[in-house]
C-alpha cells in the first residue's frame, strides 16, 4: 500500500510518516508551496499528477486542506486529514462533503459540530505521540505550543471606541478565569449582533458555509485570549533570561492550551511529554482527566503561579525528573501514535467497505 | 462609660444605642452628615471643643470618619469605629493610624487589607442582631397578608447612579465605558471569583483611570484610584446586574415579592411591594417569607452583610450568595444555605420550597445561633474588651 503525506508544516508529519512506514506502507512526501488552501489550481494539478505517478492508495495531511480534498476527489483516492492544530476554519469549506474525505479532529465538540456535513467521514481522534527521547537544552525554559494559525478574525479598525473597550473588557475578564468558559453565557443577543458587525474574516473561502455568529465571536475572543496568554508566558520566560526557542526539549516546558480547545489535548504538549520533557500547563478539563496533576504534569492557575512553579522546578531536579518520567509513561500508555494510526486505518477501511 | 454615639442615616444604629444603654452605659447621640460634616473644618473645630471637656470616655460610630478621628486624637479620646461598608474608603486615610482609633471591620478581607497598610488597631468584627428586639415587634393581620410569600428579596437594585458614579461615567472616555460594561457583565456571571481590581491592572487601563477619570479624593486618603474606581463604580454596576438577573430568573419560576423603592417594571412576574421600614416592617417580611434571598454588594468581598443577620434574627430562612465569612460562624445546610451561581440558586429555591420541615429547621437553627452568639450586647462587650486590652498595652509602651 502506498500513502502520500502532503507537507503543510506540521511537526507531526514526520512522526506519522515514520509510523506509516513502520506499518509497512510505502510513503511518498509531497511538498509544494501552497498559495491558497482553497483554490490553488496548480497545487491541485501537481498533486493529482503525483498521486497518479506514485500510484497512491491514500493521501494524508495533518490539517484539513480543501485543495487536497479536491485533488483526491478527482483521483478518487481516500483523503485522511487529521486536524491536530487549533484552527478548524477550513472545515467550513463545501469540500467537507467530499465522499473520499476521512477527517479526524482532535477536538471532540468540533467533530460533533461538523459530523452532519459528512456522516461516517468525520471523527473525533485525539493526537498521538511517539515516545522517542529528545535531547534537552539544560537550564532552559520554553513554550510547547508551536505553529499557531490565528486569529481567523480581526476587529474592524473603524468600529466604535465603545465596542473596542467592550471587547477588550471581555477578553481581560475571561483571561483571568481558568477552567470555566463563561463568555458564551454572557453575550446577549443585542451584543452578538453588534459584535457580528465589527468582525472581519479574511481567511474565508467563497464556498464556505455560513458560520454561526456565536461561534465566530467565541473563536475570535478565545484566539485573542490564547495569543495574549502565550505572549505573556513568553515574556515571563524571557525576563528570566533562560528562554529557549527552537528544537530540542527545555528543562521546563510550558504549555498554554488554546482557550478554544475544551477537550483536545495539544499535540505539541504530548510530543514534549512523550520525549521525556517536563511540562507545566494551564488548566484544561481534558488534561486534568487524562493526567495525574502534580505527578505526571504540573498545572498553573495564573501567570504569577507559572513563574513561581518554573523557578521551583528548575531548582528541584529530582522532583521534576520523576514527574517527567511518569508523564512519559502515561503518554506511551494512553496516547501512542501507533494506536492512533491503527484507529485511522480501521475507520478508513470500514468507511470504504460501506 | 459615657459614650458619644455618632449617628447618621444607617441601619441598625437604634439597636446599637439600645444595647449600649442596656449594658449600663450613658449614651449621648449626635447627628452627623457624612457627606458634609466629614470635610467641614468648622465641624471639626466644634467636635474638638466638645471632646475637650473630657466628658466622654469613648466616641463610637458605624463606619469611620476622619473628622471624628481628628477630634478624638486632639483630645486623646478613644474612637471606636465599626465598619459595615466595604470597601469604606474613608478608613483608607492617614487619620486611621491615630493610636486613639480602634477599627472593627465586618469584612475579613477589608480587615486584612487595612492591616497590610500598617494600620495597627484593626480587628475583624462581624455585624450582629439582637433577636429580643425583633421578637417583640408586633404585627397586624394586614401586615402579615402584605408580607407573606414564597420568596422575598429586600433591598435596592442600585439602578440609580450615585453622584460619584455619575461623575466617573461623565469623565470616562467611550473606550473605558465599553470596558467597564464588559467587566461588570462578566463579573455578574461569576459568583465564585472576584476580578474587579485585577482587570484594572493593565498599564494602559491604569493610565486611563489615573489621567482620565480624576476622581475626587478625600484629604489624607491612602486609597488608590484603581480601588476607588472598582469600589465606587464597578461594584455597584455588577450588583445591579446580579440583582436584576436574580429577580428575572427567580420571578420566572417562583412567586417572588420584592421589597424595594427601585423599579422592577421590566420583570412582569415579580411583585414589587415597595419599601419597608427597617425596624418595624422588614423583620415581618423575613418572618413570613418562606425563603429570604440575599445578594451581597459585590465590593463586600468576604463579609456578612447586615441583611443576613436581620433575616436570621427574624427567624427567616436565609439563602445567600457565597460569602466566605459566613462559614466562620454558620454551617451551610444547617443554619442557612448559599448558592454559587444562578442555576444553583434556582435549584435550591425549588428544593427548600418543597422541603418545608427542613427549611423551618434551618431557619430555627440560624435564629438560635444568632440569639446565642451574635447579639449586639455580646459584640459590644467584645469590642470594649479589645479596646481595654489595647489601651493597657498602649500604656505599657
Amino acid at each position: 500500500m502506498r500513502a502520500v503525506i502532503c507537507k503543510v508544516g506540521q511537526r507531526m508529519e514526520t512522526a506519522v510518516a515514520e509510523e506509516l512506514r513502520r506499518e509497512a506502507l510505502e510513503v511518498g512526501e509531497f511538498a509544494r508551496i501552497l498559495k491558497d488552501k482553497d483554490y490553488d489550481v496548480e497545487y491541485i494539478q501537481a498533486l493529482s499528477d503525483y498521486i497518479k505517478e506514485y500510484g497512491a492508495d491514500m493521501v494524508w495531511s495533518m490539517e484539513y486542506i480543501p485543495v487536497i480534498s479536491r485533488a483526491c476527489l478527482v483521483e478518487k483516492v481516500p483523503y485522511v486529514a487529521w486536524i491536530i492544530g487549533e484552527s478548524w476554519n477550513t472545515l467550513y469549506s463545501s469540500t467537507i462533503q467530499n465522499p473520499w474525505n476521512f477527517v479526524f479532529v482532535a477536538e471532540g465538540h468540533i467533530a460533533e459540530r461538523f459530523w452532519k456535513k459528512n456522516p461516517g467521514h468525520i471523527f473525533y481522534l485525539p493526537p498521538g505521540a511517539k515516545a522517542d527521547v529528545l535531547s534537552e537544552v539544560p537550564g532552559t525554559v520554553g513554550l510547547c505550543n508551536w505553529n499557531m494559525e490565528y486569529p481567523v478574525y480581526y476587529m474592524k479598525e473603524d468600529c466604535s471606541e465603545y465596542m473596542k473597550g467592550y471587547v477588550r473588557g471581555l477578553i481581560e475578564a475571561q483571561q483571568r478565569v481558568y477552567g470555566y468558559h463563561f463568555l458564551p453565557n454572557l453575550i446577549t443577543k443585542k451584543r452578538k449582533t453588534e459584535l457580528g458587525k465589527i468582525l472581519l474574516e479574511p481567511m474565508r473561502g467563497k464556498d464556505y458555509y455560513q458560520k454561526n455568529l456565536q461561534v465566530r465571536i467565541d473563536d475570535f475572543l478565545c484566539d485573542t485570549i490564547t495569543r495574549n496568554e502565550r505572549e505573556e508566558a513568553v515574556q515571563i520566560m524571557k525576563d528570566m533570561e533562560i528562554f529557549h526557542e527552537g528544537d530540542g526539549l527545555c528543562t521546563v516546558n510550558v504549555n498554554v492550551a488554546s482557550r478554544k480547545c475544551r477537550t483536545g489535548i495539544p499535540y505539541d504538549m504530548l510530543r514534549v511529554m512523550g520525549a521525556g520533557g517536563f511540562v507545566i500547563t494551564n488548566y484544561q478539563d481534558k488534561i486534568a482527566s487524562s493526567f495525574v496533576i502534580g505527578e505526571e504534569i504540573v498545572v498553573y492557575e495564573d501567570m504569577k503561579e507559572l513563574q513561581d512553579k518554573i523557578e521551583y522546578y528548575l531548582e528541584h531536579e529530582e522532583e521534576r525528573k520523576q514527574i517527567a518520567i511518569r508523564g512519559r509513561r502515561r503518554v506511551k500508555e494512553d496516547f501512542s501514535l501507533q494506536q492512533r494510526v491503527g484507529d485511522v486505518f480501521y475507520a478508513v477501511t470500514e468507511g470504504l467497505r460501506r | 462609660m459615657r459614650i458619644l454615639f455618632i449617628e447618621w442615616q444607617c441601619f441598625g444604629a437604634m439597636h446599637v444605642v439600645k444595647a449600649l444603654e442596656e449594658l449600663g452605659h450613658e449614651v449621648e447621640r449626635v447627628e452627623f452628615n457624612p457627606n458634609k460634616d466629614n470635610t467641614d473644618e468648622s465641624y471639626v473645630r466644634e467636635a474638638i471643643k466638645v471632646l475637650s471637656y473630657q466628658y466622654f470616655d469613648i466616641v463610637l460610630s458605624y463606619n469611620f470618619f476622619s473628622a471624628i478621628a481628628r477630634a478624638c486624637h486632639e483630645n486623646g479620646v478613644i474612637y471606636i469605629s465599626w465598619l459595615y461598608d466595604s470597601p469604606l474608603f474613608q478608613v483608607w486615610n492617614t487619620t486611621a493610624y491615630y493610636p486613639e482609633c480602634y477599627i472593627f471591620s465586618f469584612d475579613q478581607d477589608q480587615c486584612d487589607g487595612l492591616k497590610r497598610e500598617g494600620i495597627r488597631n484593626v480587628y475583624y468584627m462581624p455585624l450582629a442582631a439582637e433577636t429580643i428586639y425583633i421578637d417583640t415587634i408586633t404585627e397586624t393581620k394586614e401586615q402579615v397578608d402584605r408580607f407573606k410569600g414564597d420568596v422575598a428579596f429586600v433591598g435596592k437594585l442600585y439602578e440609580k447612579k450615585t453622584d460619584i458614579q455619575r461623575k466617573i461615567y461623565k469623565a470616562s472616555p467611550e473606550f473605558f465605558r465599553g470596558y467597564a460594561d464588559a467587566i461588570a457583565e462578566a463579573q455578574a456571571q461569576l459568583q465564585s471569583a472576584n476580578f474587579l481590581e485585577e482587570v484594572l491592572e493593565p498599564a494602559d487601563i491604569q493610565k486611563c483611570i489615573l489621567e482620565g477619570l480624576k476622581m475626587d479624593k478625600e484629604e489624607g486618603t491612602i486609597a488608590s484610584s484603581v480601588s476607588l474606581y472598582a469600589g465606587y463604580y464597578l461594584a455597584p454596576n455588577v450588583t445591579l446586574r446580579e440583582r436584576r438577573n436574580m429577580i428575572k430568573k427567580v420571578s420566572e419560576s417562583f412567586a417572588l415579592n420584592v421589597f424595594t423603592l427601585s423599579s422592577t417594571k421590566r420583570y412582569k412576574k415579580a411583585v414589587n411591594k415597595g419599601g419597608v421600614d427597617y425596624y418595624k416592617e422588614m423583620p415581618l417580611v423575613f418572618r413570613h417569607s418562606k425563603i429570604n434571598l440575599n445578594m451581597t454588594l459585590r465590593s463586600i468581598k468576604t463579609g456578612i452583610p447586615l441583611r443576613c443577620w436581620d433575616i436570621m434574627a427574624a427567624g427567616g430562612f436565609l439563602l445567600t450568595n457565597y460569602q466566605a465569612d459566613m462559614l466562620k460562624h454558620f454551617e451551610p445546610g444547617v443554619d442557612f444555605d448559599y448558592f454559587i451561581n444562578e442555576e444553583d440558586m434556582l435549584q435550591k429555591i425549588e428544593y427548600y420550597l418543597n422541603h418545608e420541615e427542613e427549611r423551618r429547621k434551618i431557619a430555627r437553627n440560624g435564629y438560635e445561633k444568632v440569639k446565642k452568639y451574635h447579639g449586639y450586647k455580646m459584640r459590644l462587650q467584645e469590642i470594649f474588651r479589645i479596646v481595654e486590652e489595647g489601651e493597657k498595652s498602649r500604656c505599657v509602651r
